[in-house]
């Protein structure tokens, strides 16, 4: 790190990093830890509204303020936040970091009026010397990977920065104020590598990391990540890891021998009597083979990236596989005894009625037998994706609100997605939607710990209500699909459309029955297990 | 005249345990007195029949009236149905740790919801702020002064009434006081200032009870299957009667695959009914 800015000379900034975190947000918590290693001082707040931002600057006065920004949706409410941010008199350079910030700097400066900067692309060193020339009084202008307002009001983009090869370089995030000792079930996220080697048309990881001149995915020493495990474990008492590697598996067999190079050096430090693992992988990465001592070191769940079981459809999202090859990696995580879940693009840009009747039929067999809850949506356009280039190339992205939308080619897709949403944004998008809780009962269902063992029951039973709940939105997605073929001008408040969506919905009801209902056994086992458990053995596991 | 709908219900999801689920008759503006219910309560436990589940009570809701003494529930009947509902908490299901952790409760919905009832905490450090409803015991220095939101987003048209703690801590206002290292459960009450607007719970609620629950051969899954059977057949039988009622020229296609489609829903929970008992005869 010689390279960096040194900190001996100046006083350390005081920076406020605000990020949502629903789970440990380790984009920020590696830049707080970062600054930390180089003199600085980090705190983290988490956004959900203007107040505790307030407080928190009121009480440190930072120097800097930095947003993570990650879905571009949020943008007016960043722009509130940070109104009412100002307006409360706080000092200080804000700036804002994230995958849209980075992709959209001149249109984020635009809307955010009280924005300083864009900190583009991975942010450690470029955080570093922002917060360096600050404190300093340099120009930080001139720091490289950034974009600010120019004179003239016209975005300014800086020289690109080229980011760290080794990411070994890096302290581990920073978790001190998370209060894993105080969850009932605690459990952190953890990343063994950062970027993809795939180029799937419809995420913007490859060209994100491409902005810091990376390339493909670059994993950590694997003992390095085994020692942050034990860490989490045996010193804050972290049970389920959650791997935020967006491909675990990714990078052919050298990544597979990383991969069991940590899972072999976690059992033999004996994490894995009382340790458990969440990955995220592709379905071609899905084999006994590579998977079986991953489950011995403590896996017990994957997130599959199937996105379609249309060939057509797989063929436009760019993810060089056949939906034969999913079906397999289902068989294969079954045989296995993992719980899973996945992304499922229902609609893309290029959908045709056919292509989603594939899907529906592709769904049944993946998911008809409750095995894994079943999502559907449509793709997004996502800045910086393939998918979105060409969208504009063709001449159908239209933009509102900062955000990207599109039509469909056939427009009885609209009149179908319009529907589909209103019809199932309870089960697949609304806050607490039922989907959420049967992957989460799902998860629970397969999850075996010394003190919380799974029950066979529990399971079969989770199993039997999710597989009623696929089948049924199968079916009336089907229902919903035939109809709108067969009319000549399909709306979305027909009679038939409407029937469906109130059949749906007593569904749904009934579903949400059946899951307070499963969440009752589950606490009754939970219960019954702590009582009986014998914590010093556990003690000793650890 | 409304009724009381008295049960017992595991705290904080509402689980309803236990067979105990009956209306009661009363007569509006009466008092309920004394009402009683045990401090620890039993239950099968079909995971391990050796070791029946044990809950320990915790607090009654009577027609929004909290107390904690399980002998000497009271309160007071309004206009509309109410509830009379004993919360009880699964035995060892603590986590044991210094913190304090705060509901935000809806008296008249007899709910706790997920919005973080803290506004602020002295000192800072002990909250980590947004939707966080822990409070740690530890970090910092100091007694923990929570101050309570006067509405929170969950709970419409109505406010902060008082805390009501379920272990250390004093509470005046909107402020609850707990001693540094102390660790407690906290309810913080909302309701709306107009009691004539109380509301029964769970008869708004979208949930029904579900057909799959069978492992529990005791009476409460028995009489939940009869509940079911009833509403698995309800609609369907609705909007068959409906068509049948209807001039049969004007019966259209539509109308017949919405039926089809209805069954086929019904067809569907059945199946899985039918999976999981093939499973448990398995003995998976």
């Amino acid at each position: 790190m010689s390279d960096h800015p040194m900190t001996a000379t100046c006083r350390a900034a005081r920076v406020l990093l605000v990020a949502f975190e629903d789970q440990d947000n380790l984009g920020v918590r590696y830049l707080a830890s970062f600054l930390r290693k180089h003199g600085h001082e980090a705190t983290i707040v988490t956004f959900g509204h203007a107040g505790p931002v307030i407080e928190a600057a009121a009480r440190i006065d930072p120097d800097i303020i930095g947003f993570s920004l990650i879905f571009q949706y949020m943008v007016p409410e960043f722009r509130d936040a940070i109104a009412e941010f100002r307006a409360a008199g706080a000092r200080g350079h804000v700036t804002v970091g994230g995958h849209y910030a980075s992709f959209e700097p001149a249109a984020l400066l635009a809307a955010i009026p009280d924005l300083d900067s864009v900190v583009r692309f991975e942010g450690e060193e470029t955080l570093l010397e922002l917060a360096t020339a600050i404190v300093t009084g340099d120009d930080w202008r001139a720091v490289a990977g950034i974009a600010f307002r120019g004179e003239s009001g016209v975005a300014v983009t800086t020289a690109p920065r080229h980011g760290t090869r080794s990411l070994d370089d890096y302290p581990w995030p920073d978790r001190h104020d998370i209060l894993y000792e105080e969850q009932a079930m605690p459990m952190a996220s953890i990343l063994g590598s950062r970027g993809c080697p795939w180029q799937c048309s419809f995420c913007s990881i490859i060209t994100f990391y491409a902005g810091n001149g990376t390339k493909g995915r670059r994993r950590r020493d694997p003992i390095d990540v085994v020692d942050e495990m034990e860490h989490l474990h045996r010193d804050r008492g972290v049970e389920i890891l959650l791997w935020q590697d967006d491909d675990f598996l990714g990078g052919g067999r050298d990544a597979v021998r990383w991969a069991h190079t940590v899972a072999s050096e976690s059992i033999r430090r004996g994490l894995h009597h009382s340790l458990r693992w969440k990955i995220s992988c592709r379905s071609d990465e899905v084999k006994v083979s590579s998977l079986a001592p991953l489950v011995e070191a403590g896996l017990t769940h994957v997130y599959l990236g199937v996105e379609s079981g249309d060939a057509d459809d797989l063929r436009h999202l760019n993810k060089l596989l056949l939906p034969d090859v999913h079906l397999r990696a289902g068989e294969a995580l079954r045989e296995l005894g993992l719980s899973f879940d996945f992304g499922f693009m229902l609609l893309q840009p290029w959908s045709t009625v056919q292509s989603v009747r594939n899907n529906i039929d592709f769904l049944r067999r993946f998911a008809g037998d409750g095995y894994a809850a079943s999502p559907f949506c449509r793709m997004l356009p996502y800045v910086g994706t393939a998918a979105e280039r060409r969208l504009r190339d063709e001449g159908r992205l239209f933009e509102h609100d900062l955000r990207a939308d599109y039509l469909f080619l056939d427009p009885r897709l609209d009149v179908f997605y319009s529907w589909m949403l209103e019809t199932f944004s309870c089960r697949n998008f609304d806050d607490g939607n039922t989907l959420s809780w049967l992957c989460s009962l799902t998860f629970d269902s397969h999850l075996d710990l010394p003190h919380r063992p799974a029950s066979p029951m529990f399971r079969a039973a989770v199993q039997a209500v999710t597989g009623a709940n696929n089948r049924t939105a199968f079916d009336i997605l089907e229902s919903g699909l035939d109809y709108v073929e067969r009319t000549s001008e399909p709306a979305t408040d027909d009679d038939f459309l409407q029937m469906l969506k109130e059949i749906y919905h007593d569904h749904d009801s009934r579903t949400r029955g059946d899951i307070e209902a499963l969440h009752a056994m589950t606490d009754r086992a939970i219960s019954a297990n702590e009582c009986g458990a014998d914590r010093e053995e556990l003690a000793r596991l650890r | 005249m409304p009724n009381i709908h008295r049960t017992n219900r595991q705290f904080p999801g509402g689980a309803q345990i236990g067979a105990i689920d009956e209306n009661i008759p009363s007569t509006a503006g009466s008092p309920v007195t004394n009402l009683s219910t045990d401090l620890d309560f039993y239950l099968p436990n079909p995971a391990d029949p050796a070791h029946p589940l044990h809950y320990r009570f915790l607090f009654w809701n009577i027609c929004g009236t909290i107390s904690n003494d399980p002998h000497h529930g009271n309160g007071t009947v309004p206009s509309s149905d109410t509830v009379a509902t004993a919360w009880y908490v699964p035995v060892g299901n603590g986590d044991g740790g210094a913190a304090i952790v705060t509901y935000a409760f809806w008296l008249e919905h007899d709910s706790v919801v997920t919005d973080t009832p803290i506004q602020s905490v002295t000192p800072a450090a002990a909250w980590a702020g947004g939707n966080n409803t822990v409070v740690s015991s530890t970090a910092g220095s100091g007694p923990r002064v929570i101050t309570a939101r006067d509405t929170v987003a969950s709970i419409t048209n109505a406010n902060f009434d008082h805390w009501f703690p379920l272990g250390a801590g004093n509470a005046t206002d909107a402020v609850l006081t707990v001693a540094q290292g102390g660790s407690t459960w906290a309810l913080a009450l909302y309701q709306h200032h107009d009691r004539s607007g109380f509301r029964p719970p769970r008869t708004d609620k979208k949930t029904k009870p579900g057909p799959i629950q069978i492992f529990d051969s005791g009476p409460i899954d028995r009489s939940r299957m009869v509940d079911v059977l009833k509403n698995a057949q309800k609609h369907s039988t609705d909007r068959m009667l409906q068509l049948l009622n209807k001039d049969q020229s004007s019966i259209s296609h539509d109308d017949l695959r919405a039926v089809a489609v209805e069954l086929t829903t019904n067809i569907n929970r059945m199946q899985s009914a039918v999976d999981l008992i093939n499973a448990r005869l398995k003995g998976k």
